[in-house]
């Protein structure tokens, strides 16, 4: 047995994480600090230290109302769950109500959020009525009482604690039931009621007597009324009978208490506070809201007579709005950061060497997995050429392309090699005009797909090792022999998927101040800067990109030269929305116009796609078909069966797919442009989405198998005699299930990339048709193609998967 | 004081970081099975989730001294489960209290993988004496996994439509004439 100290120990650590609460406690707290200390910083004297202590106040008993042991133990003792409610409903709503949160919150978000999604629907009528009518007093204190009496039935009240679902809806409906209760008796700014205030006596009087019944009901019942309880032990020698009693006379004292107290200020206000502060609207430009209703306008000095009150009560709503959901009065608006400004790493990033280091630690990853491939022993899982390229390089790069941009670009191990190449060859010829375009690397990602499947390239060491020494061979063939970075530009196929991928990143190399590059006479960025006494020379864009009409990531290497070269250090790494670029179609320097360009629509279309051809060809019901076809048909190899599923699946699907939404589109919105142009244009859409089965993918495996490197590692140290390997027990994890976390977190993934695409593509629709029925016509047989890729992620997702190396024993 | 963007940052971290605390939840009570005396402990058995289905089960116990009704959280509990129809093939878990969220509890997770009736047996090495309890639980056929998470499946739905009312709002705003406009 544990004594009263440890077992008083066991139930203060008894917390709960639920992240349904735990996230919008978090989510408004921030908020809401964020908006006091806007509306602080401009000087408003309505939000000081009374208020931020009383929403502080009101989230910390909230949290420890549904997250502290309270918690816990409300399901062994009613008198604990008596406490929580008694929370949820007395203390926690008034107080957050004596914090005017309005104001605050709605200051506290993201400015666009705010103008583009909140001022609408803020202003929208049926919003403000059905609130308006939610906090008439008659109809709040009926919820308020009904919430309280149908949750106490014994049926509602057992099911609620039997299911973790019910019992969150149970406390939600007390807490937004009691919310709309003490709004017309706290009466936060800046809303103000219709109604007397004298009709808040009979108000809370009411609602005490109600409230003794039913406390008298718990203390005074002969028999447990809550089956529940009565089949659990007894906690402290206190029966189940007498736990009811306690719990009934906790619901009365309390109730009694805030029901009082309530009362008192009430009458207070109405006997002794100043008639004129308790009718003045609106004080230093900001608003007040009648009933719900908001009617905004300047700071009035009218004093409002009974007459004047009536005539503005039957006035319909004024159509103003709050000032901080004006495009004029939000000044939240703030310029794009530059990560070149970040402390350290800023620092780094200017360093001109700095691109140099990243590429030789690259390269030594690079020269390790060649030579293990090689030379080590042939086992995928323990081989670093069989996991460092197909679980950790894919699943950072992924990564790293999602927070960042085209990080791999400016680590490229290849950029060596392709300098020595231009070392010893010059590098002088032009790219053979008939090439300069995606379409080489169309085919050479095609081949690469098809490759990687028919020869289970990751599942060989030796041929992973070969792959590396032929990049490195061709970056420096056609780099020594072609001007520029020939080879990025029209070669690499893992630089076109970054190029496309990065068009969702939020960071981008651009110019910070358009007016300077006006001024600007040499073009340093894109000519290169000529050496000096001091410095070395520094070349300008090898991929043809001009600063000042530079758009998107597109094509761009993150290489850093216009940032070395700019004189006026007007290139920085600057955040951008990620996404933006897919909505705007503009003239871009070395690209021209995306929306014109088939070569470019076709590696979006090919990339998009095989993000999920891909995924496909390692999950078990696929893997099961092509040996039943294989067994059932009698090849020999499965070879003509993965060509046929990849002709298929990069080829005749999207090729159909697009054809029919294209041709589709252009009848429902009467457009006389050619279906290829159209499908060109719309191609952009799909490229969140598309990026979404990617990372949903490699974060998979890089997640699943991370393991597999240290494992890897130690084998290749022992085998080439630096170290024992120690013994370890690893077992292959393929087919097994999928953590519920990774499982949900592959979802969001897939849930934001069809958000986006589906948001791009309403924008290109809007954008380039006139009139809405014109703009869905276009759009909807898009937005299938994005759901049928959408749930086809979520099918593939949901699938056992072909695993890319090894776990530790009972991980 | 904390500066406008660095909360936004604070936001946005906060928000990514969440979505990973639902792999944090603990056995933690549910529906009681079984409640009696074992020896010298009075015994609960908890099972989670309600109603009971085939699938990952918390099971959770509490002791209390069968005398004063104190806590008992320093015995060994081994929770034993196994399918009636394959009685050999057992399941058996040491019971910890750092699995459940209620730290006077000893959970232990389990794998139901099929339906129909399971017996779970517990058994608790107390300082003197080990005693021990059986009793059967039916568990009802698994649900797809797919509706476990059907929430982040049908996730889209809800913006989709908060941007279908916002536009047509929007649409209908611009078309009102403005008080000033509207005589
Ligand atoms: S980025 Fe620098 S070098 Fe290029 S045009 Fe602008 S100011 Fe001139
Ligand atoms: S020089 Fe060209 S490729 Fe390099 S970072 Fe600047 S724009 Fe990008």
């Amino acid at each position: 047995m544990i004594s009263v100290d440890s077992s008083f120990q066991a139930i203060l650590s008894s917390w709960s994480f639920d992240v349904w609460i735990v996230a919008p406690i978090v989510l408004s707290t921030l908020l809401y600090v964020r908006g006091w200390y806007v509306l602080r910083r401009r000087g408003s004297q309505r939000f000081g230290a009374w208020q931020l202590a009383a929403f502080g106040c009101g989230m910390a008993l909230l949290s420890i109302a549904l997250l502290s042991p309270i918690e816990t133990f409300s399901a062994l003792m009613l008198r604990m769950h008596m406490v929580q409610h008694l929370l949820l409903m007395f203390l926690i709503p008034p107080l957050l109500w004596l914090s005017a949160p309005e104001l605050p919150l709605l200051c506290g978000l993201p400015s666009g959020l705010r103008r583009e999604w909140i001022a609408p629907l803020y202003r929208w009528k049926p919003i403000r009525s059905g609130f308006a009518f939610l906090t008439r007093p008659p109809v709040a204190w009926g919820l308020f009482v009904a919430a309280t009496w149908i949750w106490h039935l014994p049926r509602f009240y057992d099911a609620a604690l039997s299911s973790g679902t019910l019992h969150n809806l149970e406390h939600a409906c007390f807490f937004w039931a009691a919310m709309l209760f003490w709004w017309p008796v706290v009466q936060p700014y800046p809303s103000r009621l219709n109604y007397s205030r004298w009709v808040l006596l009979p108000y809370l009087f009411l609602a005490a007597v109600q409230g003794t019944v039913l406390s008298g009901i718990l203390s005074f019942a002969n028999d447990v009324i809550y089956d529940h309880y009565e089949l659990l032990p007894q906690v402290w020698g206190i029966t189940a009978i007498d736990d009811q009693a306690i719990a009934g006379t906790l619901m009365w004292l309390f109730g009694m208490l805030a029901y009082v107290i309530a009362g008192a200020l009430v009458g207070y206000k109405l006997l002794f506070a100043p008639r004129s502060r308790q009718l003045h609207f609106a004080v230093a430009g900001m608003p007040a809201v009648q009933s719900g209703v908001t009617a905004y306008g300047p700071p009035t000095a009218v004093r409002p007579t009974p007459r004047r009150l009536n005539r503005a009560k039957h006035r319909p709503p004024v159509r103003q709005q709050l000032p901080i959901l004006s495009p004029d009065g939000d000044s939240c608006h703030r310029p794009a950061r530059d990560v070149l400004n970040v402390p350290l790493l800023g620092r780094f990033l200017r360093w001109n060497k700095s691109r140099l280091v990243l590429q030789i630690l690259m390269f030594a990853a690079a020269a390790l997995v060649i030579v293990d491939g090689l030379l080590g022993a042939q086992i995928v899982s323990l081989n670093l050429a069989g996991v460092l390229p197909w679980i950790h390089w894919r699943g950072f790069l992924v990564l790293g392309l999602l927070v960042a941009g085209n990080l791999f670009c400016m680590a490229c191990p290849f950029k060596l090699s392709r300098t020595l190449g231009k070392t010893l060859f010059g590098g002088r010829r032009h790219w053979p005009r008939w090439l300069r375009s995606k379409w080489l690397a169309v085919g050479l990602l095609f081949v690469f797909f098809w490759a990687y499947e028919v020869f289970s390239l990751w599942q060989s060491p030796w041929w992973t090792a070969w792959i590396a020494v032929g990049y490195f061979l061709a970056a420096f063939v056609v780099d020594g022999f072609f001007r520029g970075a020939a080879f990025c530009k029209y070669v690499c196929p893992i630089g076109q998927f970054n190029f496309v991928q990065s068009l969702v990143s939020p960071l981008e190399v651009r110019v910070r101040d358009t007016s300077v590059c006006e001024e600007c006479t040499t073009k340093e960025c894109i000519r290169g800067a000529a050496a000096t006494a001091t410095a070395a020379a520094i070349p300008g864009c090898e991929l043809h990109l001009y600063q000042p009409r530079k758009s998107s990531n597109f094509d761009c290497t993150f290489c850093l030269d216009c940032v070395h070269s700019c004189p006026h250090q007007n290139v920085g790494i600057l955040t951008t929305l990620p996404g933006r670029e897919l909505l705007r179609d503009p003239r871009r320097s070395g690209i021209g116009k995306l929306g014109s360009r088939t070569d470019v629509a076709a590696l979006v279309f090919l990339l998009v796609f095989a993000a999920y051809v891909n995924a496909a060809g390692m999950v078990a019901p696929v893997l099961d078909l092509i040996d039943k076809l294989q067994a059932e048909w009698g090849f020999a190899s499965r070879i003509p069966l993965v060509t046929a599923g990849y002709l298929l699946g990069l080829g005749a699907v999207p090729f159909c797919l697009v054809a029919i939404a294209s041709l589709a589109g252009r009848r429902l919105s009467g457009d006389s442009e050619s279906a290829l142009r159209i499908a060109t244009r719309f191609s952009y859409m799909l490229v969140p989405l598309g990026f979404s089965m990617w990372l949903a993918h490699y974060s998979f495996h890089l997640f699943t198998s991370s393991g597999a490197f240290s494992a890897a590692l130690r084998r290749f140290l022992s085998e080439f005699g630096w170290r024992d390997v120690e013994t370890a027990a690893w077992v292959c994890s393929c087919g097994l299930e999928t953590a519920d976390w990774l499982l949900r977190m592959e979802l969001m993934l897939l849930d934001a990339g069809l958000l986006m695409s589906l948001y791009v593509g309403y924008r290109i629709a809007r954008d380039r048709y006139l009139g809405m029925r014109r703009a869905m016509g276009a759009f909807l047989p898009w937005a299938g193609i994005a759901v049928i890729l959408f749930l086809t992620g979520v099918w593939l997702v949901f699938q056992p998967m072909q695993m890319r190396g090894v776990m530790p024993m009972g991980m | 004081m904390m500066a406008a963007h660095s909360s936004r940052k604070i936001l946005i971290l906060s928000l990514c970081s969440l979505a990973w605390l639902p792999a944090l939840a603990y056995g933690d009570g549910g529906t009681a099975r079984f409640s009696g005396n074992v020896g010298d402990y009075r015994m609960t058995v908890f099972t989670e989730p309600t109603p009971l289905r085939a699938g990952p089960v918390d099971v959770s116990v509490l002791l209390q001294d069968r005398q004063t009704g104190g806590f008992v959280t320093d015995a060994a509990v081994t929770i034993s489960v196994s399918h009636a129809d394959r009685p050999l093939n057992v399941n058996r878990v040491t019971a910890t209290t750092a699995s459940a969220t209620n730290k006077l509890f000893q959970a232990a997770s389990f794998e139901f993988a099929q339906p129909g009736t399971w017996n779970i047996s517990v058994e608790v090495d107390g300082n003197q004496q080990t005693e021990s309890s059986a009793f059967e639980l039916n568990v009802a056929p698994r649900v797809p996994r797919w509706v476990d998470f059907i929430f982040w499946i049908g996730f889209p739905v809800i913006p989709i439509a908060l941007f279908g009312v916002r536009e047509s709002v929007r649409y209908r705003q611009a078309r009102a004439p403005s008080p000033a406009t509207a005589g």
